[in-house]
């Protein structure tokens, strides 16, 4: 097991990786008595065309969310609800675009916690009585999402920016998508990803690694891995376009919501002798600058009364792209939009400002550990979109400089963009 | 954990020094008797005071100084608790030993400063920066519809009617915002000083000696206050309104109040809670959740919360428009299952629950503060002591209490549209 400082915040990491090819990521904090376990898959909703094992796979929109829902179901008719509601635990799955993730957070029994986890994830049990049962359940979650403008949004703008890349569809698939899955699909999903050499397990809190560790290594002991023959995904190229430039939607709001993305390919940063990580680092640097609760932008819009509250912005990434989004709420979309795109072609940054943004992000980073859910997402996020836990990041922040802001910030322009609005719906 | 309180005459300062967090948090806790007619002003004022000063009189100067104090956060919380009105001015900002001791001193020196040196000019608070305020929270209550379960509840507790302190909504009325000037504002400010009882809570790995000596440099709080708080209301038992509107949603919200009728104080503290937590509190093993969720497949969602200071349950889910008669003859059947029909095991989980969860709060910085002001101000039992007496809970005492419990209102908001 190796123990590597996670520098400037007093804590420590501990990396193991065990023989069946599971990575176990671990950050006690033995001032809590909590502790929080998830078990991680590499496996979401955007991962639905493969080949496994000399076979072309298709499977419908959502599986990854359906298999999620199922996964609680033990064969002796138990389920993981029942085990853990008499421990007293606290239980939870997501899924995401890239991503499974199932949850304990506890307080004590820490091997019954944790060997549990370990052992539903990896006791696969469905029935065809369950997946008919479970559609009537995930159709009402659907239409839940139906009703929240927000996810609204945000789902539209992803649908409309892409072309290829199934972020432009729902986590949890459309209703028609969910009546035509399968109990084949689910179990063919469950094998090609569901295996220790695609999955990672994040541990924080109060336990003892090495503890942590023979626990999983020996409750990981019952279950018989075959080698791993990993799908290969298959993915069509994301051209640079957008899928629509333009979307207006009627729905159930007191004021416009509008959100413009923006997509950016990762090629144009080519030449910036930086890695990705501080490119992200650099755009998120420039859209807080500019756009954040300290911008010149944000107060002049609030004073005229254009928007009531905030800018709300949010950088996600493809393997390709880069796809920078700014939302808000206002009763003048067009004008909210000018300022915008505005803003977008005359972007500042300066080095009191970086030094500023930095001083705050450390100070972030330092108090991230004092929850150890926060930290636990933390690590998920690196382990997904960096592939390792970024244990220096301190040292990243540290060298973030204005030359390289400056260059980075050169690249961001309006050359593809989409626009998604909600309109107010008039009940009458 | 180390627990300390001086009486300062115009406030009490209650210290909490713990090594369990890299974060300090402060909260000033003004509270007093809810009255209808101040909420929306008393949203308005701490909102206000909140994002603002003289010496910092615009929101981006105010972020700009909370970013040289390395992102330190000041906000406020109103809620109305029972017959109450809590205000917690919370400021957040990390242990000086991991940046410079300076931040300690200028950080508690600005949540008072922003609520004892306002932008205010001759008792008059600045009239665009109101403005901005008031927007803010024009939105806030116009865009209570878009969210379907929040505004379903809320349209359910104003079926009490308008006696009932429970019907009081936190987020207070158009009106009453509209109605909000420079000057009543500032009037109401200076009744809320002279008038709300005033708590500070600090906690964190900090010299509480020397907490209190800048404290009480620049709480310049002035005012005594002698008269009653009461936390408990009730509501009287009725017949069960029967409630239906229609909106444009997708699904259609379900929300039922079950009024607790005469409970005694213990069965207020223990009892009640762990009959919610097994109709529908706690975890995905409930009765609600197994009737709907399980058996039938009618929803994703399906809880219960109790309410305690207002001896109320609400009970809130969301179906499909055709499913809606069947979800409140499920609901209305796990809630007779209650008198009669709890399982040992059911009971067991639902204690392991809440011991469980008692422990959890432990760890947040908020809860523990919580935990200490309840005890301070209301009938909140030492934590050895509740736990004890929730091990201490029998069937029978549930389903005693499950006789005292009446259906109150029954409120559907009626979705319906394509997706």
């Amino acid at each position: 097991m190796k123990k590597i400082k996670i520098k400037n915040t007093g804590e420590f990491v501990y990396l193991e990786k065990l023989d069946n090819g599971l990575d176990i990521i671990m950050i006690p904090n033995n001032k809590v008595k909590n502790f929080y376990c998830t078990l991680n898959i590499k496996f979401g909703s955007n991962c639905t065309n493969f080949k496994y094992q000399g076979e072309n796979i298709n499977l419908p929109k959502g599986v990854a969310h359906f298999l999620e829902h199922l996964m609680f179901n033990m064969p002796d008719g138990t389920n993981a609800f029942e085990y853990y509601s008499k421990l007293g635990s606290n239980i939870n799955a997501f899924t995401t675009y890239e991503y499974t993730s199932y949850e304990v957070f506890a307080n004590s029994k820490f091997k019954e916690n944790l060997s549990y986890l370990l052992k539903y994830v990896y006791t696969p049990y469905f029935t065809k009585e369950m997946v008919n049962n479970e559609k009537g359940i995930i159709t009402e979650e659907i239409n839940m999402i139906s009703d929240d403008p927000v996810s609204e949004i945000v789902y539209g703008l992803y649908r409309n920016i892409f072309i290829n890349d199934e972020r432009q569809y729902l986590i949890a698939g459309t209703i028609s998508d969910i009546k035509s899955i399968t109990l084949e699909d689910i179990t063919t999903a469950y094998d090609a990803f569901y295996h220790p050499e695609n999955m990672f397990l994040v541990v924080t809190g109060n336990f003892n690694p090495t503890e942590a560790v023979a626990i999983t290594s020996e409750t990981m002991k019952i279950f018989d891995f075959s080698q791993y023959n990993k799908p290969t995904i298959k993915k069509k190229k994301e051209p640079i376009k957008v899928q629509k430039e333009y979307e207006e939607k009627e729905m159930p709001v007191d004021k416009y919501k509008v959100t413009l993305g923006l997509k950016i390919p990762k090629s144009k940063f080519k030449n910036i002798n930086i890695s990705e990580l501080e490119i992200k680092m650099y755009l998120n640097l420039i859209i807080r600058i500019n756009f954040g609760a300290t911008s010149i932008l944000k107060e002049e819009l609030l004073k005229s009364k254009i928007i009531t509250d905030s800018i709300s912005t949010n950088l996600t990434f493809t393997e390709d792209y880069f796809v920078i989004a700014f939302l808000s709420t206002t009763d003048y979309p067009d004008y909210f939009l000018k300022r915008i795109k505005e803003k977008l072609n005359n972007l500042i940054i300066n080095e009191d400002e970086i030094n500023r943004k930095v001083k705050s992000s450390i100070s972030n980073l330092i108090l991230s550990f004092d929850e150890i859910e926060a930290v636990n997402n933390d690590v998920q996020d690196d382990m997904i979109y960096e592939g390792k836990f970024i244990y220096d990041i301190y040292d990243y922040y540290r060298n973030l400089n204005l030359k390289s802001a400056n260059e980075v910030l050169k690249k961001i322009n309006l050359s593809n963009f989409t626009v998604t609005i909600l309109k107010p719906k008039s009940d009458k | 954990m180390v627990y300390k309180e001086y009486k300062m005459g115009p406030y009490n300062l209650h210290t909490i020094k713990t090594n369990k967090f890299k974060l300090c948090h402060m909260e000033i806790i003004f509270r007093n008797n809810v009255v209808k007619e101040e909420i929306s002003k008393r949203n308005i004022l701490f909102d206000y005071l909140t994002d603002s000063s003289k010496r910092y009189p615009t929101v981006r100067e105010t972020f700009l100084k909370l970013e040289d104090l390395y992102n330190a956060s000041i906000y406020s919380v109103t809620s109305k608790v029972g017959n109450t009105i809590l205000t917690n001015v919370c400021m957040d900002f990390i242990n000086p030993k991991y940046t410079d001791k300076e931040i300690l001193e200028e950080s508690l020196k600005l949540s008072f400063e922003m609520l004892l040196n306002p932008l205010a000019v001759n008792e008059e608070f600045n009239q665009e920066h109101l403005e901005i305020v008031k927007n803010r929270n024009i939105a806030n209550i116009k865009s209570l519809k878009e969210n379907p379960k929040k505004y379903a509840i809320t349209e359910t507790m104003k079926t009490l009617g308008d006696n009932s302190k429970s019907s009081f909504t936190n987020i207070g009325s158009l009106e009453e915002v509209e109605s909000i000037t420079p000057v009543s504002l500032y009037k109401y400010y200076k009744q809320v000083l002279k008038h709300d009882y005033i708590d500070i809570y600090i906690i964190g790995d900090l010299n509480m000696d020397d907490i209190e000596r800048i404290i009480s440099k620049y709480a310049k709080f002035k005012y005594i206050k002698n008269h009653d708080i009461k936390m408990y209301t009730s509501n009287p038992k009725r017949k069960p309104l029967i409630k239906s509107e229609r909106f444009i949603y997708v699904q259609t919200n379900i929300v039922m109040i079950l009024n607790l009728n005469n409970l005694t104080s213990y069965e207020q503290k223990y009892v009640a809670n762990l009959y919610n937590i097994i109709l529908g509190g706690g975890s995905l093993e409930t009765k609600l959740y197994k009737r709907l969720r399980e058996e039938n497949s009618l929803c994703y969602n399906v809880n219960s919360m109790y309410q305690k200071y207002d001896g109320l349950i609400i009970i809130s889910t969301a179906v499909d428009i055709n499913a809606k008669d069947k979800a409140i003859n499920l609901i209305k059947q796990a809630i007779k299952d209650m008198n009669n029909n709890i399982s040992d095991e059911e009971l067991e989980r639902a204690k392991e629950l809440i011991v469980s969860s008692l422990g959890m709060s432990m760890d947040n910085i908020g809860k523990i503060v919580d935990n200490y002001f309840f005890k301070n101000v209301s009938d909140l039992d030492d934590y050895e002591i509740r736990i004890k007496e929730f091990k201490k809970v029998t069937k029978e005492e549930i389903y005693n209490l499950g006789k005292k419990i009446s259906i109150s209102t029954i409120y559907s908001l009626v979705g319906g549209e394509t997706n």
